[in-house]
This record gives C-alpha cells, structure tokens and sequence, in this order.
C-alpha cells in the first residue's frame, strides 16, 4: 500500500489529537493495532516491533505492575509511564512517515501546493539531519567518553558546564559544516534557480487515501464526542 | 534570506528540538515539569546567540522555529496549533526587536529573552490558568492520584508561574552568554562564525 504524503501527515495529527483527548486504554490498543497494521500494509522494513514490545511494557506496567508495588514506587514512575505511553501512538505514525517516504517526494507535494520554499527547505533538511544528527551525537559521545575531560576540577557546576562545553562545541562545528556543505550541494543541485521546479516525484491523492482520512477522522470525532460526555472514562 | 541560510536555519532547529526533547526529562516526574521552561530556555539561548551570529538576516528566528513548530502538533491538532500560533507571536516579537540590527549583543539576548518566554508563558498557562482540568485530564490518563493532587496544589500557587518566568529569563540569558563565549573561545578560532 502507497500512501501520500499528505495523507500519512493528517494520520499523525488526527492520531495525535485522538492521543491527548482519549483517556481509554483499550481506545489506544486499537489505535496501536491499526496504525501497526498500516505499517505492515506498507512494506516488511515498516513495521517496528521494538515499538510495540516497548508499549506493551509500559501498558503492563502501568496496569498490572503499578497497582501492587508500593504506592512510592507508582508516585515515582507514573508520570513517567504514562507520557511515554500514550505517545506510542503518534511515534508509531512518525516511523510510519519516516521510513515510507522519500524526501524528493515531500519536496515535490509541498512544491505543488505552494508551500513557501524556506518551509520545504526547513522540512527536508529537517528529515535528513535527523539520522546524521544522531551518528554525529552518538560519534560525539563515544570520543568524549574515553578522554576523561573535567578530571582534577573538583567544583561540580565547573564539572557540569566543562562536560557540557565538550559535547556543544564538536555538535556546532559538525552541525555549521554540515549546513555548508549541504548548502554547497543543493545550489549546485539548482535550489536558487528561480524557474518553477518540475515536480516528477508528485503523485496525486487517491480515493484510498481519502477513505482512510475519513475513517480517522470519524474516529477522531467520536473520540471527542465521547470525551466531551465523558463515556469513555 | 538565501538558501544557505534556510539550510542553517533548519539545521539550528532541529537542534533546538533535540535541547527541548533533553529538556523534556523534567516532564518526566510532576515535581519537576515546572523546570521544562528553564532548562529548554537555557539550551535554545546558546543555540540563538550562536544562529544570530551565523545568520544575521531578516526572517532568521522564525525559520529556527519551525521545526519545533511541527513538534507541537506531535501533542494534538488543537494544542499543537494553538502551541504554533503563540511561537509565532513570540518570534515576530523577537524578530521586532533584532529588526535591522543583528550585531548588538544586547539585541540579541533581549530578542532570545523574548523568543523563549513563550515556554514559560504560553507553553504553561494551561497548568497555572485552568488547573482543575488539566489536573482532572492528568489524573484520567492513569497518573498517580497523589502526584496529581500535589500538581494540583502546586499549580494553585500563582507567584510560582511568575518564579517560573524569571528563572526562565535568567537561565536565557545564563545560555546566551555562554553561547556568546563558545563563539568566541571555539567557534570564531575556526572560522566558522
């Protein structure tokens, strides 16, 4: 199953809104089922399972493991559990945008409907540096770790600020030159060209896609219908 | 502004997503969700200053916040629009005041000051100014009753909303200023700024 842009995007906001407005359990079980089983109509490498094993714990531990530890225990780590837990939901949307759609696709949908170019600009670089983000971070971490940098200084705010300065500092020089040299690949890729951009990568919205809009949406309805008479609680 | 620019700009965002994404471990216990503001506000003043410096443009503090603009609607079409709407407002703010003049330190901090109140402002009126519901929604999503009641009682005291925007002012400021010194103890010995 290929879904459009657009319609991947109204999921996770409808999704989203279902999340902060449902207050249901078994609402949300459902809502995981349904966006993991859009993520397995969309191919075999969409569908995480980490994601929903990590639920799982987290709805067991709140529901089987909070009510018989004691009442310390649930004080400490509720908040904690349920956030998490009720964002699976919208995290499971986001995988499903995130590893289902290309970036030339986002740019050419957006170009279509007349988004502002610096918006586009900003998204897609925003999918893209996400994961470089994260190597660069974890690459960042692994050098630091084995130079023990604030050894000898015994104040621990300087500790704090000199640890900090250590992790920031790599993190903005990797950072401004990678936003060079994406610069430099894009301008020689014609971003500044001020003729229209063609849009090959444009698909338009299908019937499919507008069915599945509205069956969220309708769900997304009920679901604050029900809040608002208090049935679901 | 040109393309290089929206680049960095963009790029600056998504790093000011993953400080408020750090920040968010203090959302993590009821006691201390009030400290969110603070310690967001403190990571996205040094990455501020630092942008204002790369990009000194027109148009700048917006495009910054357009990544975190998207983050918001991740917590519900209604908050997340009305979270974009209040973001915008400060940021148009924050663009009036650097207007014309993007190498004034003071006009730069003032500006950062005023971009991130809406952490402190906007982002926690919900808890200080209709408390009873989101204390009630808080408790029907399965948090703890007792963590709940002391958010509730916190949330009562008004003068902490006003502590909380101090603090907030404070450690803005505390972040600029060390954003400022790594620009010029690392960052400008590179050439990069």
């Amino acid at each position: 199953m290929k879904l459009d842009i657009r319609t991947k995007i109204i999921i996770t906001l409808l999704i989203a809104t279902c999340a902060s407005l449902n207050t249901n359990v078994t609402v949300e079980i459902g809502m995981m089922i349904f966006i993991g089983g859009l993520q397995l109509m969309s191919g075999k490498k969409v569908f995480s399972p980490v994601l929903v094993i990590l639920y799982a714990v987290f709805a067991i531990t709140q529901y089987a493991i909070f009510p018989v530890v004691p009442g310390w225990v649930s004080m400490l780590l509720s908040m904690f559990v349920v956030n998490i837990r009720s964002f699976f939901p919208v995290v499971m949307c986001i995988v499903l945008i995130y590893r289902t759609t290309r970036i030339s696709e986002v740019i050419a949908t957006f170009t279509n409907m007349k988004v502002p170019r610096g918006i586009i600009i900003t998204i897609a670089i925003g999918i893209r540096y996400i994961p470089a983000l994260a190597v660069e971070m974890r690459a960042i971490w692994e050098a630091m770790s084995v130079r023990n940098v604030a050894e000898g200084i015994k104040n621990p705010f300087k500790r704090v600020a000199v640890n900090m300065e250590c992790y920031i500092v790599p993190l903005f020089i990797s950072s401004i030159k990678t936003a060079d040299e994406l610069s430099a690949a894009a301008m020689t890729r014609g971003i500044e060209n001020p003729a229209p951009p063609t849009c090959r990568s444009y698909r338009k919205m299908s019937p499919g896609d507008f069915g599945l809009i509205a069956v969220i949406l309708l769900f997304t309805a009920g679901n604050a219908y029900a809040r608002y008479k208090g049935v679901l609680l | 502004m040109k393309a290089k620019d929206f680049i960095t700009c963009a790029i600056f965002s998504v790093l000011s997503m993953v400080g408020m994404l750090l920040a968010a471990i203090t959302n993590m216990s009821g006691y201390t969700a009030l400290l969110y503001p603070v310690v967001a506000s403190f990571f996205i003043g040094i990455l501020f200053v630092v942008l204002i410096n790369k990009v000194s443009k027109k148009g700048a503090v917006l495009v910054f916040g357009i990544v975190p603009a998207l983050y918001f609607l991740t917590t519900g079409l209604i908050e997340g629009l009305i979270g974009i709407v209040s973001l915008l407002v400060f940021s148009v703010f924050s663009e009036l005041i650097l207007w014309n003049n993007h190498e004034s330190m003071k006009r730069i901090v003032s500006a950062c000051c005023v971009y991130t109140l809406y952490y402190s402002t906007a982002g926690m009126a919900e808890g200080f100014l209709f408390t009873d519901s989101y204390c009630d929604n808080a408790l029907k999503h399965g948090i703890n009753a007792k963590v709940v009641e002391d958010m509730r009682s916190m949330y009562y005291i008004k003068p902490l909303w006003v502590a909380v925007i101090l603090l907030t002012l404070l450690l803005t400021f505390v972040g600029a200023m060390w954003g400022r010194k790594m620009i010029s103890k690392h960052l400008k010995k590179v050439g990069l700024v």
